[in-house]
């Protein structure tokens, strides 16, 4: 990033793009206010967690400072995916763009795992635990597993479907007479592979660190409710970014074959005059159409799954959490 | 249902587990098919090796009180509870002995006592 003659200017190998400042001051200022809207919830969230004990105030406060940190990981990354469609900055690779939301939801893992690893250990020669079983059902709702299961299955089923349908590893092809267009990018193998793997690897990873949230040492001096609310808000926090990344990718691929198919529709355009071309497709365009509005539809659950509250109780849990335990 | 281990004492911090386990058993805490935490759980919950968990549990399923299996984990088998009036006396006799000001530990050394002094009898069967 450098400035010229007024403008901010980003751009590597691959090409450069100047902004006014004004533009520039938009966009960063807008990233800034979604950063620290996203955090402050969380932050808020945390605050108003009743604390009956020192010891229960650092759990609390270490579980926080993963999630942040985390989230806030998640969402750079997710604004540098957005950067080159928003403001026109030189996109990066077609494969590295494709799999960001991955990465996005990998850094949120890593962030959770490191928090976990060195969750605070039991201190004193008196030590107690409940000995009561849990399970990761215990965590986590068994409806949001599910959803980052049907995301991450979509996702699959979709990248297999298109890379059949792919005349090319990320295109598909139009004759038009004596022209051949080549119509990408495309969903195909090109894209699907490294795509599919990072799913796989992101639900694997997801599942993994769920584990570590349900073993991690409980916090002592508080009652099981307490320990689990903890547990239930890291793991939300883990599996609503997931389900959001999930999402973001399902909607990424139907997008890119939305294009396609409804580039393939709207005929050739190098069929010149007296030449036989390709007159487009209806159909076509009917499935690139839907294909988009699926996206859409795909884009709103993710955000709406993410951002709206689970079923009432919570509250009412809340209100029980502020008791220690009986000596 | 917790349970605690104290580091200073002389007695074996898998032996400390073992104890409880079978008092809560015993005291009917624990009901048959009742799933305990799993080893790694409870040694991450008092701190203290996986190992020693997983020796307090083995001697458990030696005995008898606890099965582990594959995919399940640990579950209690069966209540301890000794057959005819043992129990609701040794109930009764903590009741008194709290009302009279005894304290565990005495009372423990009573019991002791009691068994070493009393005449054997052979069991009924």
């Amino acid at each position: 990033m450098w400035f010229d003659d007024g403008n901010v200017c980003i751009g590597d190998a691959r090409g450069t793009a100047c902004f006014p400042w004004p533009t520039a001051s938009i966009y960063v200022g807008s990233a800034a206010l979604v950063l620290a809207l996203v955090l402050g919830v969380l932050i808020w969230d945390a605050r108003r967690t009743p604390t009956p004990s020192e010891t229960a105030a650092r759990a609390n406060r270490h579980a926080t400072l993963a999630s942040v940190v985390g989230v806030a990981m998640l969402i750079v990354v997710l604004m540098w995916m957005t950067a080159p469609f928003l403001v026109g900055i030189p996109a990066p690779g077609g494969r590295v763009l494709a799999t960001l939301p991955a990465v996005a939801g990998a850094c949120l893992l890593g962030a959770q795992t490191l928090g976990q690893l060195t969750w605070p250990r039991p201190t004193g020669s008196h030590r107690e635990a409940e000995l009561v079983r849990r399970a990761i059902t215990d965590v986590t709702p068994l409806s949001q597993r599910r959803l980052v299961l049907a995301w991450a299955g979509a996702a699959l089923v979709l990248l297999a479907a298109f890379g059949v349908v792919a005349d090319g590893p990320r295109s598909l092809t139009r004759v038009a007479g004596p022209h051949t267009e080549v119509i990408g990018p495309y969903p195909g193998w090109y894209y699907g592979a490294p795509m599919g793997l990072a799913i796989v690897a992101l639900v694997v990873a997801t599942e993994l660190v769920l584990r570590l949230i349900t073993v991690r040492p409980a916090v002592a001096g508080v009652s099981v409710e307490w320990d689990l609310h903890l547990r239930r808000r890291s793991a939300g926090h883990l599996v609503r970014g997931v389900q959001l990344v999930l999402s973001i990718t399902v909607a990424g691929i139907l997008v890119a074959a939305g294009w396609g198919h409804l580039a393939l529709g709207r005929g050739s355009p190098l069929a010149g005059p007296g030449e036989v071309g390709s007159a487009g497709s209806v159909a076509q365009q009917y499935l690139g159409s839907g294909l988009l509005i699926a996206a859409l539809a795909v884009l709103l659950t993710g955000l709406a799954a993410t951002v709206l509250p689970l079923r009432s109780g919570r509250r009412r849990a809340m209100v029980a959490l502020g008791a220690p335990v009986a000596p | 249902m917790r349970i605690a281990v104290d580091l200073d004492s002389t007695t074996p911090q898998y032996e400390q587990i073992r104890a409880q386990v079978v008092a809560l058993i015993t005291a009917g805490a624990l009901h048959e098919g009742d799933r305990l935490p799993t080893v790694r759980a409870l040694s991450a919950d008092l701190g203290i090796a996986a190992g020693t968990v997983a020796r307090a549990y083995r001697e458990l399923e030696a005995a008898g009180q606890v099965t582990t299996r594959r995919r399940v984990g640990t579950t209690v088998t069966a209540s301890t509870r000794p057959p005819g009036r043992t129990q609701d006396l040794a109930h009764e006799l903590v009741t008194t002995a709290r009302k009279e000001g005894i304290a565990a530990q005495d009372l423990l050394d009573l019991v002791r006592s009691a068994l070493l002094t009393a005449p054997q009898t052979k069991a009924p069967g």
